[in-house]
């Protein structure tokens, strides 16, 4: 390739030392494995971010879900006394008497609250932007829900057979990723948070099964 | 080539030697690379199938809701007025028709190739079985009975 007068470094005479050439080659190249290196190593910095938020997001989902309905699983008496697209209230059992809790959306707090008759308020479920409850009624008797509505007042006109939670979750981002987001997440600018929907149905049981 | 660091020729690394630790160096940054673009694949697998759940679970709700109509929900026309859904009093056959409408506009679309299916064993009557099965396409699935190759199925058994 080269002679071995201009490609060789040595101490001591005019043979000695690297030429320019290889200096710009050798400079170049390891500016390019680093470059490389580098590169790949923040696309895995980012990959692991990515993968933890998405984790975050299916546990977020699956826990709160999991939780209202837990919640909401021992009702009693006339079950959903009333409710709005942004708060219900149902008769629940406390220690074996039924007793009316108000479900609602802390919005200052970023949360559902959750209060007992004659109680104070206390936060149930945490990183909550938005909640929008839709009731599935049967207004004609025929044992089908044939309304939805985001109203409901118990009424001896109409049945209540299915309450529709739409929320939408909070989940914090690592500074780390920066602005830099995948395609379809929906960033919310003021807090930095990102926000995604989590939609589940809760069936109010023995309707229509007396 | 020799890059000597002494009195000779002999001494230093080989072009042979810089080569071999160039192509070493892809290597591993190709296994890397391919190794995280797996796992990213993984995630997105892990996500669809949260999702596919969250989408039979909202399916069964309406299948209890109107098991006349059950057929209805898997619609894949868009027929369904999506005002049924807000505020407008309808049957229950155009109520299972938004609904096949707002999960082929909404959810399903983040499932490639998604095909929705409700079944019943035998006859549709009360006591019997019926399955709602859920696939689309994914290289990552696991071959399984009944569920075609590069597929990922999801299937919930309900008794009418």
């Amino acid at each position: 390739m080269c002679s071995a007068a201009t490609d060789t470094l040595s101490a001591h005479h005019s043979e000695a030392g690297f030429s320019l050439l290889e200096l710009v080659l050798s400079t170049g190249l390891a500016a390019l494995m680093m470059t490389a290196l580098m590169a790949s190593l923040m696309q895995f910095n980012r990959h692991k971010l990515v993968a933890q938020i998405m984790v975050n997001q299916q546990a977020q989902g699956q826990l709160v879900s999991a939780q209202v309905l837990q919640d909401w699983g021992d009702v009693c008496g006339s079950g959903v006394v009333q409710g709005s697209a942004t708060s219900i209230s149902i008769k629940r059992l406390h220690q074996a008497t039924c007793v009316t809790y108000d479900y609602g959306l802390n919005t200052p707090a970023h949360s559902l609250k959750r209060k007992r008759a004659g109680g104070r308020y206390s936060s149930f479920l945490a990183g909550v932007e938005a909640l929008d409850l839709r009731y599935g009624l049967d207004t004609n008797g025929d044992c089908g829900i044939n309304l939805w509505t985001n109203h409901y007042q118990t009424s001896v006109n109409h049945r209540l057979h299915q309450v529709w939670v739409r929320l939408t979750m909070r989940t914090e981002v690592s500074r780390q990723l920066g602005g830099n987001l995948e395609s379809d997440w929906v960033w919310h600018e003021q807090d930095s948070v990102l926000l995604h929907k989590v939609g589940f149905i809760w069936r109010v049981a023995h309707v229509c099964s007396e | 080539m020799r890059i000597g660091f002494g009195d000779g020729s002999v001494h230093g690394f080989a072009l042979l030697e810089v080569l071999l630790a160039l192509g070493l160096s892809s290597v591993m940054l190709l296994v890397l690379y391919s190794a995280q673009r797996h796992s990213q694949a993984v995630l997105v697998y892990s996500q669809q199938l949260h999702h596919a759940n969250q989408l039979l679970s909202q399916v069964a709700s309406q299948v209890w809701a109107y098991p006349q109509h059950y057929e209805l929900l898997t619609s894949e026309l868009n027929a369904g007025d999506a005002m049924c859904l807000a505020r407008r009093q309808c049957t229950p056959a155009a109520m299972t028709q938004a609904w096949a409408t707002y999960w082929h506009q909404h959810m399903l679309q983040q499932l490639p190739q998604a095909d929705l299916t409700v079944a019943c064993a035998d006859t549709c009557i009360a006591g019997q079985g019926l399955t709602i099965t859920l696939q689309w396409q994914q290289k990552l699935a696991s071959a399984s009975p009944g569920c075609p190759l590069e597929m990922a199925c999801v299937a919930l058994q309900l008794t009418l």
